[in-house]
């Protein structure tokens, strides 16, 4: 697959308040952003634990955003507070373990940044695409090859001859 | 390693014993926790003495690696444990204390410290040469000079090691949750055996569980029968509490766990 053909996958954690609020505005007011984001909404950015975020990417998010309220504006008062300070220490682990930098990102979108939110998403899109498909903590089966292609060429077979027929057919 | 203390003459163990045996008589605690000699040589093991008589039994050297913190949630409804600490043990206990899983009033702490730099918490005092050397920060500094790519090729082998045994997690004094998420089967969050990236995730979340509650002791990596390094991705975290938070866990008993408070002042920088 050539670079300019990979269309990343990118889960993104909004918060209820602003960030979901703000893509819900987005769309009202018809701002276009690329459909590769994925929206999943939280109720604070506070909630999101980073086990959320390396199962995504564990199961096969090339990119993961999470965004949450401007600080100071948080529906809960202080979660994205909390959540800022879980982020850093997160954010510079994985980087520390040599996970790419721009795989996991933050931000703060209120509900009245439409605008802004489909600017982030075209930003967040096209660092995610000039990562390239994610590899380093996707799960993988592990099987070796011969016995996956010989998996397939029973399934091909079988698909050519059913081995079982239903009733009515001419099959003895 | 260190030349091995001479096992019978030093002075800590005789003090410590003598303050086990008269903690035990007068009846101040029900248990003594401490370091007995282990069924291996070079090995200490962890003791649970209840008379008087038994505190010969006591040793404290470079062997001892265990954190006998670990045992206090459990071993506190029996009644006031004297526990035998090092000097990182005690930040452990005082993250126990804050987290609400042992009283202050439970626990007598015996403290062994090399003179000059007493722990943040003690009932007794003793001094001490063992001295328990910690390089993780060189180590840290030196991995962290490699290129991204270099430090996923160590990730990846330290990861490779691991066979999933939660050694590490059950040394931790900081991991007494009565339910693992690991183990929790609804939702199944990491998947049994030794998948790659399920015991990547396995570590990270851990270390990020740990995050301004580990105390350096060291006995996770101790307890890891396959040498995976775990003490530096702990090492790396800790250092980054400091930097950002100037935050060391368990040397002020009033100040909470790094991650269960906040400075709306803190680094923004990196969130767009």
């Amino acid at each position: 697959m050539s670079e300019q053909e990979f269309e990343p996958k990118i889960v993104a954690f909004l918060c209820n308040w602003c960030s979901y609020a703000g893509a819900d505005l987005a769309g009202i007011s018809r701002y276009q952003y690329p459909p590769n984001v994925r929206v999943i909404r939280v109720p604070c950015s506070g909630r999101v634990d980073p086990l959320y975020i390396l199962k995504a990417l564990q199961n096969g998010a090339d990119g993961v955003l999470v965004s949450g309220c401007h600080p100071g504006d948080c529906h809960y008062l202080e979660g994205n507070y909390f959540a800022r300070r879980k982020f850093a220490v997160l954010k510079s682990l994985l980087e520390f373990l040599g996970l790419e930098e721009g795989r996991v990102q933050f931000s703060w979108v209120s509900a009245a940044e439409g605008e802004r939110f489909s600017e982030l998403i075209q930003e967040v899109t096209e660092s995610v695409r000039k990562l390239g498909p994610a590899s380093k903590l996707v799960k993988t089966l592990n099987i070796p090859e011969e016995l996956l292609r010989e998996a397939m060429e029973i399934e091909a077979g079988l698909q050519k001859e059913p081995v079982c027929s239903g009733p009515g057919s001419d099959h003895s | 390693m260190k030349k091995a203390v001479k096992r019978e003459m030093n002075d800590w163990e005789k003090e410590l014993r003598r303050v086990a045996a008269d903690l035990l008589s007068s009846g101040k605690v029900a248990v003594v926790l401490g370091y007995g000699r282990g069924t291996l040589p070079g090995r200490a093991r962890p003791v649970f003495l209840t008379k008087a008589e038994e505190a010969e039994a006591l040793i404290y050297n470079e062997q001892c690696r265990n954190n006998l913190t670990v045992y206090l949630p459990r071993l506190v409804a029996k009644g006031k444990v004297a526990v035998v600490c090092r000097p990182d043990d005690v930040r452990s206990l005082v993250g126990l204390i804050q987290e609400k899983q042992i009283e202050r009033e439970q626990v007598h702490v015996i403290a062994l410290a090399p003179e000059g730099s007493p722990p943040p918490l003690y009932d007794t005092l003793i001094k001490t040469e063992v001295t328990l050397e910690n390089q993780n920060q060189e180590r840290l500094e030196a991995l962290a000079k490699k290129t991204p790519e270099e430090r996923w090729q160590w990730f990846e082998g330290e990861m490779a090691k691991c066979i999933r045994c939660y050694a590490c997690r059950n040394a931790c004094p900081m991991c007494y949750c009565s339910e693992c998420f690991v183990e929790r089967s609804v939702p199944r969050w990491v998947g049994e055996g030794a998948d790659r990236s399920d015991t990547m995730i396995f570590h990270i979340v851990r270390a990020m569980h740990a995050a301004g509650r580990c105390g350096e002791c060291g006995a996770c990596a101790e307890a890891c029968p396959m040498g995976v390094d775990l003490a530096l991705i702990n090492q790396k975290i800790n250092s980054d509490l400091l930097r950002l938070f100037a935050h060391k866990a368990g040397v002020d008993p009033q100040a909470p766990p790094a991650l269960a408070t906040f400075d709306p002042k803190d680094d923004n920088d990196f969130i767009k």
